[in-house]
């Protein structure tokens, strides 16, 4: 219970944040303020992470076991399964579009770590049962 | 894979975070087993069987 509500807080707040940068659009344009969220989302998970750990050591259980260790391998495996279609739409970006090379990688690299999340959180919520 | 995890834990009033402690597990995989989102290796069900006593196919129910 306490992890989800930590969950929600910092999806509401990562929100505020983004929503805070784009209404004040002087500062940043367009493609700063989607790398900010996706920075800012990115950091969120790995708090979320670190909180889990933080309250099973507390809680004197191991910070990871069996099933935290498939959901991990799961979530990993088949994020990378999927970010290659990713580095596909990015090979073609490359050399169909303007943007700098620079920019399309750090895109995939964010990319790959929230489609990493984005599975994680997928699996959490879904289980993993005969997988 | 169906099991009995929720009926034994309150016949040996045993708690989640008790269970998961004999097995060496976080609480959260013992949430995960009792709402099926989970099958354990043969070991983790060998260790959890031993606990309430039984043989395997007692607590853990496998389907055809």
């Amino acid at each position: 219970m306490k992890k989800s509500v930590y969950f929600i807080l910092g999806v509401v707040a990562s929100l505020i944040i983004g929503l805070t940068i784009y209404l004040s659009q002087t500062l940043f344009d367009l493609k700063e303020i989607i790398m900010l969220i996706a920075l800012s989302l990115l950091i969120i998970f790995a708090l979320f992470i670190g909180v889990r750990k933080i309250i099973s050591i507390k809680n004197n259980e191991p910070t990871e076991d069996e099933y935290s260790m498939n959901h991990k391998k799961l979530a990993a495996s088949k994020s990378y399964m999927i970010s290659l279609y990713l580095w596909l739409g990015i090979l073609y970006l490359n050399s169909n579009s303007s943007i700098d090379s620079e920019i399309l990688i750090g895109g995939g690299i964010i990319g790959m770590g929230i489609l990493f999340a984005i599975t994680w959180l997928f699996y959490y919520f879904r289980g993993t049962n005969n997988e | 894979m169906n099991n009995r995890l929720k009926e034994l834990r309150a016949k040996h009033k045993i708690t989640q975070k008790e269970l998961a402690e004999r097995v060496s597990i976080r609480r959260e995989t013992i949430i995960f087993l009792e709402k099926g989102k989970y099958n354990p290796s043969l070991q983790l069900a060998h260790d959890i069987a031993k606990v309430f006593n039984l043989p395997i196919e007692d607590v853990f129910i496998f389907e055809e």
